[in-house]
């Protein structure tokens, strides 16, 4: 499989390669670490005749305490945030996801800036993210603006990102970063994933496949309540109620019914590790 | 419109300079342009290591990465492992250990396993077949590529 051929800019400024995005219009798109774009390319399903690479731009790699947020720069790749000493210290469910994506080759190059950008339904780090709380921002020529997490993913493969923008950092406040992760996953992409945050309430996201993180509010009631005897049937019970409505996917990897069972399997694994894990608290 | 990039590469100690097509694919690049054949093309993406090279040290899947983005950078491949005619201490173990079958996907098991060593000399069993776990060999000879990585290792 062979891409069709596109030109290649190398803009050395954030300005600069919102403004080329802007001015070529839709057959241009940013491109980073191209272990999602380029397998799309190559595969014929995705045709652009401009790619804009950002890793020539400097300071999108960062990855840092600032006040009371950890500040992750989107280029970033996948082994870089496994490294990083900041993200294990203060984040470490993010260290551990980030060190089981894929494979070696793919963490290498793959960053997290275009990992959210691409919005694979079934990908790990946007459930983890969003119980995180984290702030994504998004820059172009003009403007800048910060938005949740939970308000990124719109749908699969879809984002509220506008085409010139630009995903420069994630930031995730300190204080949740005990915020818990876990996924049940056969193959190379999970099959259900849950996170659940520690902070003022137990919010509990799950990512199963078909569309972006989905919020369990009555399962997160449900454990705001818990005082160490739910029992794992009021839990999967709490989950199957949540997830009632939901259009879980049913494919070759697995059916319906067995992903509805495995996304209660990940709650409760995520609430075993949350438990296990005590507050850091902001250091 | 040209769409050619113009790349300087340094390819197993030498460096090359080169103008490709943007879309050019690091391991088309290697194996056409460079004559470097131990790169195998299997799944085509990034999923079964037989395309594995070392990018400045660490394991990247040419398949999937353009030649444009290893501009600067210092690219390995088996061939490269080779010097003054001695096989690299990793190739020998392979050989010794049997570790060796059909022999497609054993240049990216190499290159896999030289990636862990350069940062991790005396790696675990369990550090080694987690270091392993994108490489697929479909002979299924895992149990002496291991035993090979783990001789390399202490030798």
């Amino acid at each position: 499989m062979r891409p069709d051929p596109f030109t290649y800019h190398q803009p050395k400024s954030l300005a600069e390669a919102s403004s080329l995005v802007a001015e070529l219009g839709d057959g241009a798109t940013f491109y980073a670490g191209g272990t999602e774009l380029l397998l799309l390319m190559k595969m014929q399903l995705a045709e652009y005749r401009h790619l804009v690479n950002l890793k020539k731009i400097d300071g999108l790699k960062t990855i840092g305490v600032e006040h009371d947020r950890l500040v992750i720069g989107a280029l970033a790749t996948h082994c870089d945030i496994a490294l990083s000493t900041a993200v294990s210290k203060h984040c470490p469910s993010l260290s551990r996801l980030c060190s089981e994506i894929a494979n070696i080759r793919v963490r290498v190059a793959g960053t997290i800036g275009g990992n959210l950008c691409f919005a694979e339904p079934r990908a790990d780090p946007p459930v983890l993210l969003v119980a995180l709380d984290a702030g994504l921002q998004l820059v172009s020529a003009h403007a800048s603006r910060v938005i949740p997490a939970s308000e990124f993913f719109l749908g699969p493969f879809e984002t509220a990102r506008k085409p010139d923008e630009i995903l420069t950092t994630i930031e995730i406040p300190l204080g949740t970063g005990a915020a818990s992760f876990e996924r049940m996953k056969q193959g190379n992409y999970s099959l259900a994933t849950a996170a659940i945050s520690r902070s003022d309430c137990h919010q509990t996201w799950i990512g199963y496949g078909g569309g972006p993180p989905k919020r369990l509010n009555g399962t997160g009631a449900l454990l705001d309540r818990d005082d160490g005897r739910t029992s794992e049937e009021a839990l999967f019970a709490a989950v199957a109620e949540d997830i009632f409505d939901l259009e879980i996917p049913s494919d070759l990897e697995a059916g319906e019914s067995y992903r509805r069972h495995l996304i209660a399997v990940a709650v409760k694994r995520a609430l075993a590790s949350l438990h296990e894990t005590e507050p850091t608290g902001v250091h | 419109m040209d769409t050619s990039v113009g790349i300087s590469v340094e390819i197993n100690g030498a460096l090359v300079s080169r103008s490709v097509p943007a879309e050019t694919l690091l391991i088309d690049f290697l194996r056409d342009d460079m004559g470097l054949r131990s790169v195998k093309l299997s799944c085509d993406m990034e999923i079964c290591g037989a395309c594995t090279v070392l990018v400045d040290g660490l394991p990247m899947s040419s398949c999937t990465t353009l030649a444009a983005d290893v501009d600067g950078s210092k690219v390995t491949t088996v061939e490269g492992l080779i010097i003054d005619g001695v096989l690299d201490p990793l190739q020998q173990a392979f050989i010794d250990h049997g570790a060796v079958q059909c022999g497609f996907c054993t240049p990216g098991f190499i290159l896999a396993a030289k990636a862990l060593l350069l940062r991790n000399p005396n790696p675990t069993r369990a550090e080694i077949v987690s270091a392993l776990d994108g490489n697929i060999c479909r002979c299924t000879g895992y149990t002496k590529i291991v035993e090979a990585i783990r001789h390399a290792a202490s030798a």
